[in-house]
C-alpha cells in the first residue's frame, strides 16, 4: 500500500527553516549580544570574565548554591524516572494491563495542573517533608517528579508500545532469568530511547523550574538567577546561556547514544 | 556430536487441572499425561484452552486448581524461571538488542556457564538449526523463519526437561512452514526431548505429533496417535476437526448407519435414529455401471497432481467431497452416482 509521499518545494522548505530558524536564533544571538556590552558601544567579555573575579564571589554566591542544588534535584529526579516511574510501568504493563487507563489518567493530571496550584497543594506536604526528611533543596526532587511524570509517562511509554514487552519478559523468565534480570538486562536496553528522552525532560524540567522553588523557598538556578539580576543582569543572563547551552549537549549526547542503541533497530 | 546435553527425558503430567480467567472457566480438569521423549500436539480451534494448557505447563499460568507435574515432582507452584524448560512463542521473541548468538547463549549466561563454554555450546545449538553462519545477525536482519529457528536454538541450548512451542510456524510462510516443522521433528527424535506442540493445523499436528489431543471448549476430546485420530474419532468435534469430511444423512438402526442405500459401521455405536454421518473423500467413490448409489450433481473438480478432489451436491442439498483418479475428468454440472466405503463413521444428531 505504497502511497506518493508528499515533499514540498525546496524554496517553500528554505522558507520555513529559514523563518523558524530566526524565530528560535535572533533572541538567542541578541541574548548572546547583551553579555557582551561594554559601556554604551564597546564589547567584551568582561561581564563572562566577572564570573570569576573574587571581588565578586560574594554578590554571585547565590548562583553557585542555585546550580549545586539544580544539578542535584536533577539527579534526584532522574532517579525518581528511572527507578520508581519506569518499573512501576513496566509492571503495570506486564502484571495489571487493566489499570493502564488509570495509570496513564494519573500520570497525565498534572500536565493540566498550573505549577501555583499544585504548590498550594504541595505547601501543607513540604511542612512535613521540612520536619521529616529537612528543609535541604534536593526535597524538591518530589515535586519535579510529579511534574515531569506526564513528559516522562508519555515517552516511556511510547517505546513500551514498541516493543512486545509481555513476550520478552514470557521468553527471559523461560530461559531462567529472575525478574531483576528480565527488567536490566531484557526490558531496560530495549526501552532505552524511551527512558533516555524521559531523563532529558527530567533535566530541562528541573533546570527550568522557577514557581515552584521560589513559592516554597528553596533555591535553585532560576530563583538564584532571578536574584542575582537584580544587581547584575549580565551574569545572570550569562548564566541562563549557559544552562541552555548545557541542555543543548545533552539533548546532542542523548541523541548520539540513543541512535546508537538504535542501530539494531533502522531496518 | 551436539553440545546440547542428552538428559534422561522427562515425564509431564496435567492432573485435574482448572483454569479460569476471572469468571470465564478457560480449563474444565484437564487430564493430560505426556511420556518422556515424547512429542505431544495441543490442537484444536482458537479459543479451545491449547496455549493456556501450554503456558500452565510453562509456568506462565498459575492453575485455579488441579496440579503439575514432571518427572512425579510437583511444579505447580513453581516459578517459570525454576522450571527447566524451553519455548518458543507464535510471535517473534528474539531479544532485538542481542545477536543471533547472544539470544542462544542468553539461558546458558542465567544458569553462570563459563563464558567459552557458553559460547561454543551456543554456536552448536546455532548449527542444529542450520544457522551456524548467521550468529552475528540481529534479529531485524534475519526473516521470519530464521528468527523461530534462532528462538528454536536458544529455547533447546540448557537442554531444558521439556521443550513447549507455542504456534511457532503460524507466523511463516507455508514453504518455510512445512520444511521447519520437518526439522523439528528430525531435531526431537535425536535429542529425546519431550515435547508439546500447540497448532490450530491439524495437519501440522498429524505430520510431526507421537499423539495429539484434541481440544474443544476447554477439554481433551481425544488423545490419540495421529492414525487412531484420523481413522477412529472418538467425538464430532474430532471427526469435524481432524482430516477432511464432508456431512451426509444417516440413519442409524442397531448400531449400524444406512447412507444412500448402504450399510456402514458407526464408532463407538449409537441409538437408533437420524443422523449426520461424516464421511471422508477418500471413502466416498464414483459409483460403477450398475452399482447404485447417491445421484449428485458436481460442483467443482479441482487437479491435485496426484489425484483430484470434486465437490458434488446431493439431492439432499449437502455437499459431499471425493477424492478420485486424476484422470477421470468431471465437468461441473454434469450427473454422477457416489458410493461409500464401508469404513466406521463418525455420527452426530441430526439438529433442527
Amino acid at each position: 500500500m505504497s502511497r506518493a509521499t508528499f515533499y514540498p518545494h525546496p524554496a517553500v522548505r528554505a522558507t520555513i527553516a529559514t523563518v523558524v530558524g530566526a524565530f528560535v536564533l535572533l533572541p538567542l544571538a541578541a541574548t548572546v549580544e547583551f553579555t557582551l556590552r561594554d559601556g554604551d558601544t564597546g564589547h567584551s567579555f568582561v561581564h563572562w570574565a566577572a564570573i570569576f573575579d573574587p571581588t565578586k564571589a560574594e554578590a554571585y554566591k547565590p548562583i553557585w548554591v542555585g546550580l549545586t542544588n539544580s544539578l542535584t534535584l536533577m539527579v534526584v529526579t532522574v532517579a525518581v524516572v528511572l527507578f520508581l516511574l519506569a518499573p512501576t510501568m513496566i509492571l503495570v504493563n506486564l502484571k495489571f494491563p487493566k489499570l493502564r487507563r488509570l495509570f496513564e489518567f494519573v500520570a497525565l493530571l498534572p500536565v493540566s495542573l498550573p505549577a501555583i496550584v499544585l504548590v498550594v497543594g504541595l505547601t501543607p506536604i513540604y511542612l512535613v517533608i521540612g520536619r521529616t526528611l529537612g528543609t535541604g533543596a534536593w526535597t524538591l526532587a518530589f515535586a519535579y517528579g510529579i511534574t515531569v511524570l506526564p513528559f516522562a509517562y508519555r515517552s516511556i511509554q511510547a517505546s513500551i508500545d514498541a516493543v512486545n514487552l509481555v513476550t520478552l519478559a514470557e521468553a527471559a523468565r523461560s530461559l531462567g532469568a529472575s525478574w531483576l534480570t528480565v527488567i536490566r538486562r531484557v526490558l531496560a536496553p530495549n526501552l532505552r530511547g524511551g527512558l533516555m528522552a524521559a531523563s532529558l525532560i527530567a533535566v530541562a524540567v528541573v533546570l527550568g523550574e522557577f514557581t515552584i522553588a521560589s513559592l516554597l523557598n528553596r533555591q535553585n538556578l532560576q530563583t538564584a538567577l532571578m536574584l542575582v539580576n537584580r544587581q547584575d543582569a549580565y551574569v545572570s543572563v550569562v548564566f541562563s546561556l549557559m544552562a541552555l547551552l548545557f541542555c543543548f549537549v545533552l539533548l546532542l549526547l542523548i541523541g548520539r547514544t540513543g541512535s546508537i542503541g538504535a542501530r539494531g533497530k533502522d531496518r | 556430536m551436539t553440545a546440547v546435553l542428552h538428559r534422561t527425558a522427562t515425564s509431564v503430567a496435567l492432573d485435574e487441572v482448572v483454569k479460569d480467567f476471572g469468571k470465564t472457566r478457560v480449563l474444565h480438569e484437564l487430564k493430560l499425561e505426556i511420556r518422556a521423549g515424547e512429542f505431544v500436539s495441543l490442537l484444536g480451534p482458537s479459543g479451545c484452552g491449547k496455549t493456556t494448557a501450554l503456558r500452565l505447563i510453562a509456568g506462565l499460568e498459575e492453575p485455579t486448581a488441579g496440579s503439575i507435574r514432571m518427572n512425579g515432582d510437583d511444579v505447580t507452584h513453581l516459578p517459570t524461571n525454576r522450571r527447566d524448560i524451553g519455548m518458543v512463542f507464535q510471535s517473534y521473541s528474539l531479544f532485538p538488542h542481542l545477536n543471533a548468538l547472544d539470544n542462544t547463549r542468553f539461558g546458558l549466561d542465567m544458569r553462570k556457564v563459563a563464558k567459552d563454554q557458553a559460547k561454543a555450546m551456543a554456536l552448536e545449538s546455532l548449527e542444529l538449526v542450520g544457522l551456524g553462519g548467521l550468529a552475528e545477525r540481529y534479529p531485524h536482519e534475519l526473516s521470519g523463519g530464521q528468527q523461530q529457528r534462532v528462538a528454536l536454538a536458544r529455547a533447546l541450548v540448557t537442554s531444558p526437561k521439556v521443550l513447549l512451542l507455542d504456534e511457532p510456524l503460524s507466523a511463516l510462510d507455508a514453504r518455510v512452514r512445512v520444511q521447519l516443522r520437518e526439522e523439528i521433528q528430525r531435531i526431537q527424535k535425536e535429542l529425546g526431548i519431550t515435547t508439546v506442540f500447540v497448532t490450530h493445523d491439524q495437519e501440522e499436528a498429524l505430520a510431526i505429533s507421537d499423539r495429539v489431543a484434541v481440544m474443544h471448549a476447554g477439554r481433551i476430546e481425544q488423545i490419540g496417535t495421529p492414525e487412531e485420530l484420523y481413522l477412529t474419532p472418538a467425538t464430532p468435534e474430532v471427526a469435524a476437526f481432524v482430516g477432511m469430511s464432508s456431512m451426509v444423512p444417516a440413519i442409524v438402526h442397531g448400531g449400524t448407519a444406512r447412507i444412500w442405500g448402504q450399510l456402514v459401521p458407526v464408532v463407538g455405536g449409537a441409538a437408533d435414529g437420524e443422523y449426520r454421518a461424516f464421511v471422508r473423500p477418500e471413502n466416498v467413490h464414483l459409483a460403477g455401471p450398475g452399482q447404485g448409489g447417491a445421484a449428485a450433481i458436481v460442483e467443482t473438480s479441482v487437479f491435485l497432481g496426484a489425484s483430484r478432489r470434486t465437490d458434488a451436491r446431493l439431492a439432499s442439498g449437502e455437499v459431499v467431497s471425493l477424492q478420485h483418479a486424476a484422470d477421470v475428468r468431471l465437468e461441473r454440472g454434469s450427473a454422477v452416482r457416489l458410493v461409500i466405503d464401508p469404513a466406521p463413521v463418525v455420527v452426530a444428531l441430526a439438529e433442527g
